[in-house]
Formats: structure tokens, sequence, C-alpha cells
């Protein structure tokens, strides 16, 4: 928004004059000349329209009046000029401008508020991301967990059936221990019976 | 001696590792295009005569082509070889040829030069593995499921029989044995002999076998599988299992000692084993091999500990005869059985100690040299050689000792058995090998009497058990049939007694000599026990004092033993002390015993005892005939007929020429009815013509038939038979032997008063 501009109230322009232009196709830049001209101009117009009020027989009118006359039927409003409280010359509406000023001060209010949320919600979603990191970590972790039970089940078979034939192996061998015993009983049981057999004979 | 093993893989690196030091060393970085699969060397027997060509091995590759690299790994030759892998290469045993075979189901010969000779076979389907028969003219490969036998002659048959459920992965033949192992995807192990029979199958494992190797002295293989590498007994039972985390086993190599087993796993790792815990037992002492440099000596009967260190790995030992005989890397060891303390150390030429024998009196070590035979002092005895002798092939089945004799069978021809003197090297008997009808599988020397009764028993290819004598002294050699079905045989260490499993039976030949005595005697002599105990195929290991050891074909060790009394017998009779012979017979009241000492009595003509005995086992007949020969009056006639009574006619008559008593002869011939070798001797020495024909008259009366010998009929026209006259002249000649006899005695009696 251009600084020169200040949009103040007209004096007595009140409450129901709505002035609707656009603040966005400002005029060019005003020079102390035009403002001084735009002056002149007003004031030959009020100065027109005493004499205006005289022929219709009213005597007091107000400057206010004046401009709502004016409005109705100022070339000057026409033209988009109003004057404000101090009575300079404003292309924009002052209580336009008022509005404006209130609107962009709310938009300010609105950016802030705005922007604390953004910062809120960023916060949040980073903090969410690093849940989502977190839980997919977990999740990875838990499958991770999951497959390694699972092989571990895998593994413990194949080591039980590697231990499965080490046991059968290892039997074998005591089955061959076994008979290898039957069999040295059995010579024992021989030589006994032979040396019984021996002695009984002598 | 080859100490070091070589591995490829798919690093393109190929390393090497020294087997004593443990080093490992590459030899060579291939180009990144040959992806080695399979590795052998140039066989080492033949190599070590020409130092040139030694050191170079065949490496096959994944691209088609087949390189020959030497010992530093430089390639020397590269030959395109077959569309597709090549799979596997082996050079032949002599070093010949190569063999490879590829994944495009061909098998090319090639020279050692590396040129193409033939194409040997073309079939749909890859050839994962060939293998060389141990006399290198044959081959085996694998056909799918089907094993193949292919002769290299090109017009002879090949054998193929279905082996295996799965397809084959990987097979091998062992030169010394003789017999096939194949491995395949039907996760089997299985044993073949040579004519494709099976022998063995293993249970099925896990997993498909994807290596099999037979140990070089073909006593053991070693099997791999995933995770899995087992070691088995020839016969198939399992010596150990091992299960590393190695993944699967794809090749297995044995260290040319047979002591270290390397195998390539497919984790990329190489595998080395060690056998250990081998045992010996003999009487009172077991030793067991704890580490590879440790053994341990354990006496049972006081329960001693003695640990034997050794400077380097033990790669063979045997304990007999009260000594311990170790032959490690470098040395050999003797060890007395009275003192672990002090061992007889000598360095060894040739390191790779394949076989050891102990006799009582020496030792015989089978190098790669040749075969040296040392005095437990440790003196160098003898080298026995003979011609075409490949010493890497000598088994206990092929060569045997005594203390006198060394018996080695001959490998390009089974049917030969060589001998020689123990002492002196030389061959026995001018340098002519015994010469069997039939291949000869196994041959045993006994190991007591005196070296000129050596005796040496043989089993041939149809299983029969033969006995023959080893120094003939210019007689015709006589082998005698004394068993069928004969799978083992052992021979007792203190007495000439022999043990074997005939058919299913346990049998004891108390007095295998019998046969060159008594033949009839000899199923008398036997000691049989029903073998169902023992399972099918036995095998006997020693046969010590009264102990059989024998080990059933599941592996387990089971003992026999035997009354002492034949062993006794063998001790009297040994020493002529019959009358203890008899007492011994007497108090055992065992038909066999008395028929072994009638064979003895009869053996060293000790007539009273043969006849005591003979009528102990009631062989009337021969009672009889003792009785005459006592009778005889000349110690001539009485040796003769002696020597007829063990069925040597030859001998008999030539003895009675000898001393002139050719009537006597004649008239053995005419008892014999050999009438023409009787009328020979007649007309030759012009006497005895007309007792001749008028026998034979008599002999053909009583029968009934008409003369049709041609001699008889042309000597009977001029010659009158008269009995009487015959009569008296037979009269005439035994009053003339009588009356020598009586003289010759009076002679040696006056001899002996002087």
């Amino acid at each position: 928004m251009s600084k020169w501009y200040h949009p103040t109230r007209l004096p007595g322009s009140g409450d129901t004059v709505e002035w609707r232009r656009s603040f966005i196709s400002w005029p060019a830049p005003c020079n102390t000349y035009r403002v001084l001209a735009r002056k002149e101009l007003l004031s030959c117009i009020f100065e027109r329209q005493q004499l205006h009020c005289a022929s219709v027989g009213r005597s007091n009118v107000s400057f206010s009046e004046l401009c709502l006359l004016d409005m109705a039927t100022d070339p000057l409003v026409d033209a988009g000029l109003h004057f404000d409280e101090l009575n300079k010359l404003r292309v924009l509406d002052p209580d336009v401008s008022q509005k404006t000023t209130e609107l962009k001060e709310e938009c300010k209010d609105f950016v802030e508020k705005i922007g604390q949320f953004q910062k809120i919600v960023g916060g949040l979603i980073e903090m969410v991301d690093e849940l989502a990191k977190e839980a997919e970590k977990e999740k990875m972790k838990a499958i991770g967990a999951r497959n390694l039970l699972k092989s571990v089940a895998k593994q413990r078979d194949a080591q039980q059936q590697q231990l499965q034939a080490l046991i059968a192996e290892k039997r074998m061998q005591l089955e061959r221990y076994r008979i290898e015993y039957e069999a040295l009983s059995k010579v024992e049981a021989e030589q006994n019976e032979f040396i019984d057999q021996f002695m009984l004979q002598k | 001696m080859r100490r070091d093993l070589e591995v490829d893989g798919e690093d393109h690196q190929i390393l090497k590792w020294n087997l004593l030091t443990n080093e490992t060393s590459v030899v060579v970085k291939l180009q990144e295009d040959i992806y080695p699969i399979d590795l052998h060397w140039f066989p080492k027997t033949i190599a070590g005569k020409k130092q040139a060509l030694a050191e170079i091995f065949a490496l096959t590759s994944t691209d088609g082509k087949f390189h020959l690299l030497s010992k530093t790994g430089r390639i020397e030759k590269s030959v395109e070889a077959h569309r597709g892998a090549v799979l596997a290469s082996r050079w032949n045993y002599d070093g010949t040829a190569l063999i490879t075979a590829g994944e495009d189901g061909q098998i090319k010969i090639w020279s050692k030069s590396g040129m193409l000779r033939s194409t040997l076979a073309q079939q749909g389907c890859p050839v994962y593995s060939v293998a060389w028969a141990p006399d290198s003219d044959r081959i085996l490969y694998t056909f799918g499921r089907q094993l193949v036998i292919k002769p290299l002659q090109p017009s002879s048959k090949s054998l193929q029989w279905k082996a295996h459920d799965g397809i084959i992965l990987k097979v091998d033949w062992n030169s010394v044995n003789d017999l096939i192992l194949s491995g395949g995807e039907d996760c089997k192990c299985k044993v073949w002999d040579s004519y494709g029979r099976p022998l063995y199958s293993t249970a099925p494992h896990d997993y498909p076998v994807t290596s099999v190797a037979w140990a070089p002295d073909g006593e053991v293989f070693a099997m791999g599988s995933f995770n899995t590498l087992r070691l088995c007994d020839k016969t198939g039972w399992s010596y150990a299992l091992e299960k590393p985390n190695t993944g699967s086993l794809f090749s297995l190599a044995w260290s040319a000692d047979g002591t270290q087993l390397a195998g390539a796993c497919g984790n990329g790792q190489v595998i080395f084993a060690h056998i250990v815990e081998q045992r010996w037992e003999w009487k009172n002492f077991e030793i067991t091999l704890t580490k590879r440099r440790t053994m341990q000596v354990r006496n049972v009967l006081n329960e001693a500990v003695d640990t034997l260190e050794f400077r380097d790995r033990v790669i063979k030992a045997s304990l007999s005869h009260g000594h311990l005989v170790v032959a490690t890397a470098l040395q050999c060891l003797v060890y007395s059985s009275k003192n672990w303390n002090t061992p007889l150390i000598f360095d060894l030429k040739e390191a790779t100690v394949s076989l050891i024998l102990q006799a009582e009196r020496h030792f015989l070590l089978v190098d790669g040299g040749g075969i040296n035979v040392y005095s437990y002092e440790g003196r160098l005895v003898s080298t026995p050689k003979f011609p075409s002798m490949r010493t890497d092939i000598l088994n206990t089945k092929t060569v045997s000792l005594s203390n006198d004799t060394i018996a080695v069978r001959d490998k390009t021809d089974e049917k030969v058995i060589y001998l020689f003197d123990a002492q002196t090297g030389k061959s026995i008997a001018d340098g002519k090998p015994l010469i069997h009808k039939m291949d000869v599988m196994e041959i045993a020397l006994d190991h007591c009497g005196p070296s000129n009764d050596r005796k040496i028993a043989l089993i041939d290819k149809n299983n029969d058990l033969y006995l023959t004598s080893v120094r003939r002294l210019g007689k015709e050699q006589s082998m005698h049939k004394i068993g069928s079905m004969v799978h083992t045989i052992a021979w007792n260490d203190s007495a000439n007694i022999l043990c074997g499993i005939q058919d299913t039976q346990f049998t004891v030949w108390y007095y295998p000599s019998v046969v060159f005595v008594d033949k009839d005697l000899l199923p008398n002599t036997l000691f049989t026990k029903d073998g169902s105990e023992f399972s099918s195929t036995p095998h006997i290991l020693n046969y010590t004092g009264t102990q059989v050891t024998l080990r059933r074909s599941d592996g387990s060790l089971v003992y026999s033993v035997m009354p002492p009394y034949a062993t006794m017998l063998h001790e009297y009779t040994g020493s002529a002390r019959w009358e203890e012979a008899l007492c011994l017979c007497h108090f055992a009241k065992d038909q066999a015993l008395w028929a072994c000492l009638a064979g003895m009595a009869m053996a060293n003509r000790e007539l009273n005892t043969a006849e005591t005995a003979y009528a102990a086992i009631r062989e009337v007949d021969k009672v009889q005939y003792i009785k005459f020969i006592k009778d005889l009056p000349s110690k001539e006639s009485s040796l003769a007929h002696t020597l007829l009574f063990s069925g040597q006619v030859q001998e008999a008559e030539a003895t009675l020429l000898q001393a002139g008593l050719i009537y006597q002869a004649i008239q053995v011939h005419i008892d014999l009815f050999n009438w023409d070798r009787a009328l020979e001797l007649a007309v030759k020495h012009k006497t005895h013509v007309d007792t001749v024909l008028a026998y034979r008259q008599k002999f053909l009366q009583n029968f009934r038939k008409e003369e049709t010998n041609k001699h008889f009929l042309q000597y009977s026209e001029g010659v009158e038979v008269d009995w009487e006259k015959i009569q008296s002249k037979i009269e005439m000649e035994l009053a003339k032997e009588r009356e020598r006899a009586a003289n010759s005695s009076v002679r040696s009696s006056v001899a002996s008063h002087r």
C-alpha cells in the first residue's frame, strides 16, 4: 500500500454512505498542485452549492450535506475523488480506506495466526513424521524379529535334523559296541566253561 | 610325494596349501573370463621318473576349454574342448591320456600335450563325472541316472546299468580295491564292484550327495553332502559323521598318504579333515591315535598308560608280534611292547608309506619307491622287485609276509603270484612265479614251521580256497583245493591253523597241510561253527592265539574263541613229542584233533602214532595199510608206501626204482590198476612182464572183459602165463629185499656201535 495515502473519513460524510471503489486501482500519486486544484475546485463547488441552496430555500447546508449532495451529484465523487478530514484530496473513499486498514490489520492478524498455526502444524507434522519413522522402524524390527523367529524355528529344525543324524550315528556306534560287548561276554562265558570243564577233568 | 593341495574357485584364483606346514599361497590369479570347475594333477607315480613333465595339472572351465598349467601357475596350453562347460577332467594312471567330459554330453580323450585323440562317447545329457579304471583301459562316466563303463577299444562292449533314482553327480573308482563309488541326487551313496554289482547303498541322506572320494589306499571313502561330511569303510558302514556349517561340499580330495581330506564348500571355504582315533589292538595292548601326532598306549593288564609323541603326522601304523611300527611323514619308528620309551628311529626315503606288514622277525614297508623289508633293529634286510611292479596298489590282500617268504600278487596278470625270499629279496624257484588257473583275489602265507614247509593259501575269483607249497624244489606245483565259497581267511600267528568264512559257516582248518598227506582226512580236520551270528560277509581281521577277531559288515567287531587244543597239538608234533600229542587227543576226545594227529603223524612218518590216530577216527582201511607198511621189510618200500598213502604215486615209484626194487614198483602199479605203466616198467627193466600179464588176465577174467589194450595184446603173444612160476619169482624178490634190509640194518647198527 502506498504511503502517501491516508484514507480518512471525509467530514460529515456519515456512516450511511458506502463508497464502493476498489482500492486496487489507485490513481497515480498526486502532487500538491493537484491537491490544491482539487481544493479550489471543491470550494468553488461549495460556493455554487451555497447559491443553489439559497435558490431552493434552504439556508443552512452543511458541508457533509453538501458532500451528500455532492455525492449524488458531485462530479468529484463521480470522478472518484474524495476529501479526508484534513481536507486533503483523496482518491479513495476514507470509509473504505479505514475498512481497508482494518482489513489489513485483520489480515495481518490472520497471517500471523496462520503463521502460528503453520508453525504448530509444522511441529505436529514433524512430530508425527518422527513417530511414523519410529513406527516404521519398529515395524521393520518386528518383521525382522518375526522372520528371525520363523528362521529360528527353521534353524532349530535344521539343527534338530543335524543332531538327529549325529544321534543316529552314535546309536549305530553304540549298537556296534553292544554287539562287540555281547561277543566278548560270550567269549568270557565260553572261557569260563572251558576252565570249569578243565578243572573237573583234571 | 605330493604334499600340496590346490583348490580353485569362482574368484578366479587357485590356492595352494602345503599340508606339512599348513601354509597357504596363491598359485595363480586367472583371467576374469575363466571360471574354473575342476582340477586334476598329473599322476605322481609316473611323474617321478620324468621330472620335467611332473608338475602340471589340468584345469577345466565354464567356457568349454581346458588348460594345462604348470606348478607355478603359468598356463602352458588352453584347448577348446567342449560346447558349454567342461565338467570334469582326469589323467589316467600312467599319465598318457587326459579325459574330459562336458555339458554337451561328449567325452573326449586328449594326449598329454593336449591333442585330441578321440571322442569316446556322445550322449544327450551332460556328463557330470568321469573316472579311470585301475588298468587305465576303461572309463566310468555318468549318464543321467545310469553309470557306464566304456572300454577304450572301440570294438569292446560297454557296460551300462541304472545306478540311482536321481541324477548321478559324482563317481570315483579306486585303483587298489577296484571298487566304484557313486553319489547322486537321490541322496544315496553306493558302492559297486567293477562288474556293476551293487555291494552297498547308504540309507538316503537329507540332501543330495554332491561329492565322493576314495582314500588312496581304498580302505575308506569320504562322502560330502549339504552340511555333511561322512567317513565310511569300503564295506559301507560309517566311521564318522560331521555336520560342519559349510553348505554343500562340491568336491573332496584326499592327500596322497590318505590321512587328510580337503573339501570345497558351498560357502567358499575349504574344509580340512584329519583322520584320528584309529585303534590297534594286540594281545593286552590297545593303542589309539588320539591326535595327529600323539598315540596313547594302554596296557589292559595293569592299566598302565603311555603316551607317544611324534614329530610329524602319523601316516600308518601296525601293531603285531610284540612290536609297534609307526610310519610318520618323514620317519619310521619301531617300538617294542616291552619298552615304550625308546623307539628305534630311521628316516624314510619315500615319505608316503602305504602299507606295513609285520612278521615275527621283520616287517615290510610299501612306499612309492618299492617294497622294503626291515628287521626290528632297523636294518634294511631286502628289497624284492619284479617287473611291472606298481607299489601304489598293493594292499593286505595282495601282499603277504612270513618270516622267510614274501608273496606278491601281480596286478597286470592277476593269476600270477611272485614269491621272494625275505632275507635276500631274491625270487624263489628260479624266478618262476606261481601261476594259478584263475585270477587270485587274496593270498596268505602261513607263519610257522620250517621255511621248506612254507604254504600259501589263496582265494581265487570263484571264491575257491587253494593251498600250495611255496618251495616246490623242482617238483610240479600241486594246488589243492581245500574250500569253496570262501570270502576271507587268516592264518593263526602261532600255529599253522587257518580260519575262514566258508559260505555262511565259520570254518577252521586245524591242519590244512593234511591235503599233502591224506586228502580224505581234510573234512575231518575241520572245525565249523554257524557263522550267522557274524551276519553276512564278515571280514577276519586277525587270528591271534585262540581268538579270532572279525568285523561284521555293519562295522562291529565280534570275537570267537577256538579250543586251544589244536595249537597245542601243533606245538607237540612240531617238536616230535608224539606221546604227549596222543595224551592230548585222549584228553580232548575230539575227532577233528585225532584226524589232525593222524595227518601230522603220517606227514612225519610216525606210523605208530598214525595207527592209533586212524584207529580213533575209525579209518579201518588206513589202519590196515599202516600195519602193512610197518610190516614191510625195507625202509625204502615203507617210504614208498607212505608216499603212496598220500597219493604221490610218482614219488613212490621213483623211490622204489632208486632203491632197485623194480618188482615192488611194478606191483604198486598193478595194485593201482595202472596197467600201462606197470607193463612199461616191466618191459623197460626186462623183468616180470609175465607177472603183469598174469595179473592183467586175472583182472579181465574177474570183470569178464576182453583184452583191448594194444600193448598187452602185443606182449601177451610171446609170453606164457604160469602162476606157479610167477609166485616163486615174487617170493624170491621179497626174500631178496628182506635180506638186503637185514644187511643194511646190521650195517647201520654196527656203524652206530662203532
